[in-house]
């Protein structure tokens, strides 16, 4: 119908301001959508990338495969492809006084390309007599071998004989793949790489292998393998089929699996980390979609019940219901046209440029790896169909709405108002505290129920987001520290008490925390094991060894003050901090348990003894002060539990033997002040560690996650009260005929002032009631999903997120009361009353 | 020939205490071409008869006729096309389409019917109402007569079969009120049409062909 189509163009045309607000609500709700895909694909793309540079671009790692064999393995169906190194030996290297132990590899070019193997200095190795070394042999052993030089080697090869090898150093490399170069914390074996050029029959090689389709990856391995997997097929895991197949005997290669980028690729690793997250972002998803598609159903209602009338006075002249129905959708298809392109756009881009800021101004050592901005096609074409479907569902229920009307009650807009006589009965008290407009507003509430429901909705939505979203980093910050234990140290020097005491005199050093910790026997632990620490799974630590710390007069202070302990009635006392975590095995799943090994209590005592170096055994006794519920900072989760005295008894107990003492620094560049420890303080120390830096990108991005979600918390709330403000302005806006009635007839400012205040109060009572319970139980939901994989994880009440919510609610509402209350009594009464007839 | 025909026809609001009877079994005829003119005081029930004629109401009870077509056995769908192209309707207050012109307001029961107005019907129509140099003016640019001409343009462009005029006048000057009646009075003349007016104003109903009387819901 040409002239519906043009009566739609034209009302959203005349009523500019209206369709630019509902434009706006759907452009922020699509680009919330779409904003949470693109962050999720390009999470999930980086991550990938980054196991790709880290460990490898590759699946499965065979150990051992003859030359004769490889083709095979190339031409498998279901092999994509494969690169190959070669094990040619190990070596001692002795330097003066330094001793290194190092693996020689060959490495075909694809392995140099796809073993997150970068180039710090020089060049790769272009034939055999060529290497490259590891940046690590000079970071931990401190020896330094030029490029350019020769070394001379005592190799041992893989079947044990000797032989003396030649090399060439033509560059320096960065290792990051644990196939490559293993390394604990204090023994390091260091990889030198030479270049892979002749394949004999007689040696064997590692081939490493990427599948084309990792669910079949089993049946291809069987293969190879040369083992029937249909055993394992039963245990329906395919993990754990994985694993079991890692302790097959007769499997005719060793195996090595590249855990991470399988699972990051898709290949049914759900770990419990992984369900939690599903779990929670689908809670988040969820209440961002609700908010979302509320948010354009109430853009919609409004500049549609604003029409009634004219949907009346069409009806009146002979429009069919279809016609008018046709006149609204055309309405819809015209602001969907503008709003959801611009919401799409603004929600990636503005993804994009967060990324490219985060890049450029934040380290990339920060997060520990590069963010890659990707789109997920399949979740733009999913936000898109969401707003189309909200948006006609929303016409639809208008239009329905509408048409049950008769024409001629459209057009006096009296079916608006459902009024019933019954049970209104003024409340004393309101009229005494609000007076005659009070009194009014009441009864405009008990009796309008849909149209301030419309409000209290978007009010009660909005709360219940940022509930849900505070939870959220709550939780995360709790087990954040649970898993991390708090570290934010850089360097760790261990040596013996003398000698880091005076590295920690020097004035390079600032901020540092001076730990000694010396393990001892617990005496008296049988019958004090609780039953969780003897449950079977993965390693758990043996009960009958406990670390005594001592943490420095300054850090153990601190450390008592937050445990809310006075240092006398402590300082002859123990503090026992014997929290842990380990996974268990749970059926099909793998969970995190927190638990304690010990049941002592506050009161009982230990009894423990040092075994030192005369011959001679004391033992000791030691009350316990309190059970701690967090570990000190510096101090790393190790297998044994803590038992955290003050200095005073450490002097008094402390053996001739030296412990293991542990000086903490903190420090904005810890290559530099490794560096500066180890030219000055030679000898005065033992070794020296950057921190695990895996652990910092950990870290690094669950911070992340936390940035983002305070995005999407501001968007979300942005868009709530862009709702909120649509909603309050148009409902002032409509009712200003009955605000001129009741200023006409004598209604003071102050009465009317009033009047507005009191339903202020009464839109934010009645959202909070609602809102608050429905956020704690979403935030219960989230915290029991949390528990999927941290059982022992405590709920806590989100007391500052409802705090929040109420403060900003009641100023936002007052906010925006006083804006339309501005607007309204600056109106000429008879005008607007004449206003209605025209 | 009698082109409007109501029976029995009533209308109550409401429920049990508070069911009010607007129309209390009221039955009347009118023959083709007549001026008829519905008088009555204020709560007197003629509006909502006029309403229910012109099938923008729905009766508690009774049957209408126009043209022999007994109307309320149609659906709304059915009602709202039979209303676009054989009932004109013009309100008291004009309720006209604001973001409309002229021209598109006076052709819009066409334009709903699919069909392009008459282009020599639709230029005569304005000079008679003499809205031709405000052609394409909106309804906020007219005055009160102005609006109000252009809803009695609204409601001939289909040549209908009644015109139902709810207090015309009621919102204007009394110049203009004159202006209206006189080319309702035209309109009659010159097309045969059969409209039927409410208004309280006497003398205005005077220059109708036949007055009929309303109190509480029935015809005195």
């Amino acid at each position: 119908m040409n002239i519906l189509n043009r009566l739609a163009k034209k009302s959203l045309k005349l009523n500019k301001k209206r369709t630019i607000v509902t434009i706006i609500g759907i452009i922020l709700a699509v680009a919330l959508i779409t904003g949470v895909s693109t962050v999720a694909t390009s999470f999930q793309t980086s991550r990938i990338e980054h196991q790709r540079e880290t460990e490898g671009d590759y699946h499965y790692e065979l150990i051992g495969v003859p030359n004769n064999k490889i083709e095979e393995i190339d031409k498998n169906e279901n092999v994509e492809r494969i690169f190959v190194t070669k094990e040619i030996g190990t070596a001692s290297y002795l330097n003066e006084n330094k001793r290194a132990d190092l693996e020689i590899s060959e490495l075909s070019k694809e392995a140099f390309n796809n073993l997150g193997i970068k180039l710090l200095d020089g060049r790769l190795p272009e034939n055999s007599e060529e290497v490259v070394i590891s940046d690590n042999l000079e970071k931990y052993s401190e020896i330094n071998l030029e490029i350019g030089s020769n070394i001379n080697l005592e190799l041992r090869d893989t079947n044990n004989n000797k032989q003396e090898e030649n090399y060439k150093i033509v560059g320096k490399v960065e290792i990051t793949s644990k196939s490559i170069e293993n390394s604990g914390a204090n023994n390091y074996t260091y990889a030198v790489l030479s270049c892979l050029e002749n394949y004999d029959d007689n040696s064997n090689y590692n081939v490493y292998i990427k599948f084309k389709d990792l669910n079949k990856r089993l049946d291809t391995i069987g293969t190879i393998l040369g083992l029937n997997i249909d055993s394992y097929k039963s245990i329906n895991n395919i993990v754990k089929e994985e694993n079991k197949l890692l302790d097959n005997q007769s499997k005719l290669y060793d195996l090595n699996i590249n855990n991470g980028l399988i699972q990051l690729e898709g290949g049914g690793y759900i770990d419990a980390t992984e369900e939690m997250i599903y779990y929670i972002s689908f809670i988040i998803i969820l209440v961002i979609i609700i908010i979302s598609v509320y948010c354009i159903k109430n853009s919609f209602n409004i500049s549609m019940t604003e029409r009634i009338r004219d949907y009346g006075m069409l009806a009146s002249i002979g429009a069919t219901k279809k016609q008018i129905k046709k006149e609204m959708l055309h309405e819809a298809y015209l602001i969907g046209l503008i709003a959801i392109p611009i919401g799409l756009l603004l929600g990636i881009f503005g993804i994009y440029i967060i990324l490219k800021i985060i890049q450029n101004f934040l380290s990339e050592e920060l997060f520990g790896m590069t963010f890659i901005f990707s789109v997920n096609f399949v979740s733009i074409i999913i936000a898109i169909l969401l707003s189309i479907v909200t948006i006609y569902l929303s016409v639809i229920a208008t239009a329905r709405r509408v048409s049950k009307v008769e024409p001629i009650e459209a057009i006096r807009e009296s079916k608006d108002i459902q009024l019933n006589r019954k049970n209104i009965k003024s409340s004393k008290i309101i009229k005494r505290l609000f007076g005659i407009g009070g009194d009014i507003a009441y009864k405009n509430l008990k009796r309008n129920k849909r149209k301030y429901r419309t409000t209290v909705v978007s009010i009660t939505l909005s709360i219940i987001a940022f509930i849900t979203v505070m939870s959220f980093v709550n939780y995360t910050n709790k087990i954040n520290e649970i898993l991390l234990g708090n570290i934010s140290y850089d360097v760790q020097v261990y040596g013996d008490y003398k000698g880091l005491s005076k590295i920690a005199k020097d004035s390079e050093i600032t901020k540092y925390s001076l730990l000694a910790i010396k393990d001892a026997n617990l005496l008296n632990y049988d019958g004090h094991v609780t039953d969780e620490s003897k449950l079977k799974g993965t390693d758990y630590p043996a009960p009958e060894i406990i670390s005594i710390v001592s943490l420095g007069e300054q850090e153990y202070a601190r450390y008592i003050q937050k445990l809310g302990l006075n240092y006398d009635d402590v300082k002859d006392k123990a503090i026992l901090y014997d929290f842990k975590t380990r996974t268990i095995e749970e059926g099909q799943k793998d969970r995190y348990l927190l638990y304690r090994v010990y049941n002592f209590e506050e009161g009982d005592y230990i009894e423990y003894s040092i075994d030192s170096d005369n011959e001679d055994i004391k033992s000791y006794e030691i009350e316990i002060a309190k059970i701690a519920n967090q570990k000190p900072m510096y101090l790393v989760n190790s297998d044994t539990s803590y038992l955290i005295v003050s200095v005073e008894y450490w002097n008094d107990v402390k053996e001739s033997v030296s412990g293991v003492d542990v000086l903490s620094i903190v420090t904005d560049n810890a290559e530099e002040m490794m560096e500066y420890i180890q030219n000055k303080f030679d000898g005065d120390y033992d070794s020296i560690v950057n921190i695990d830096k895996s652990e910092k990108e950990r870290k690094a991005q669950i911070i992340t996650i936390i940035v983002f979600l305070s995005l999407f918390i501001g968007v979300t709330t942005l868009i709530g009260i862009t709702n909120i403000f649509n909603t309050i302005t148009t409902s002032m806006e409509l009712r200003q005929k009955e605000f001129a009635n009741l200023k006409a007839i004598g209604m003071t400012k102050k009465e009317f002032n009033r009047m507005i205040k009191l339903e202020t109060i009464f839109y934010c009572i009645k959202s909070l009631i609602i809102g608050i319970p429905l956020g704690l139980i979403l935030s219960y939901a989230l915290y029991k999903a949390f528990e999927i994989n941290f059982i022992g994880l405590k709920f806590v009440w989100p007391l500052s997120a409802i705090l929040i919510s109420i403060i900003v609610v009641l100023i936002l509402i007052g906010v925006i009361m006083r804006y339309s209350l501005n607007k309204i009594n600056k109106q000429n009464i008879i005008e607007t009353l004449r206003k209605e007839n025209i | 020939m009698e082109i409007l025909k109501v029976e029995n026809l009533i209308k109550k609001y409401g429920k049990g205490e508070n069911e009010v009877i607007a129309i209390n079994d009221v039955s009347l005829s009118v023959e083709k071409g007549k001026f008829v003119a519905i008088v009555g005081s204020s709560g007197s029930g003629k509006s909502t008869l006029l309403h229910l004629i012109g099938g923008v109401d729905r009766p508690t009870s009774g049957k209408v006729y126009i043209e022999g077509k007994d109307i309320y056995s149609l659906n709304s769908d059915e009602l709202a096309i039979y209303r676009r192209r054989n009932i004109g309707i013009i309100y008291q207050f004009y309720n006209l389409l604001p973001i409309l012109n002229v021209e598109e307001n006076i052709t819009l029961p066409c334009e709903l019917d699919g069909k392009k107005a008459d282009k020599k019907k639709l230029d005569e129509l304005l000079k008679i109402l003499g809205l031709e140099d405000r052609r394409l003016h909106l309804p906020n640019e007219l005055s009160g007569g102005q609006q109000q001409r252009v809803a009695i343009g609204r409601s001939l462009i289909n040549n209908p079969a009644i015109i139902l005029a709810d207090e015309p006048t009621g919102n204007l000057d009394s110049k203009a009120s004159e202006d209206i009646v006189n080319l309702l009075r035209e309109a009659n003349k010159k097309y045969e049409q059969t409209i039927i007016m409410v208004t309280h104003n006497l003398d205005i109903a005077k220059q109708a062909d036949r007055i009929i009387q309303i109190e509480d819901g029935k015809i005195v």
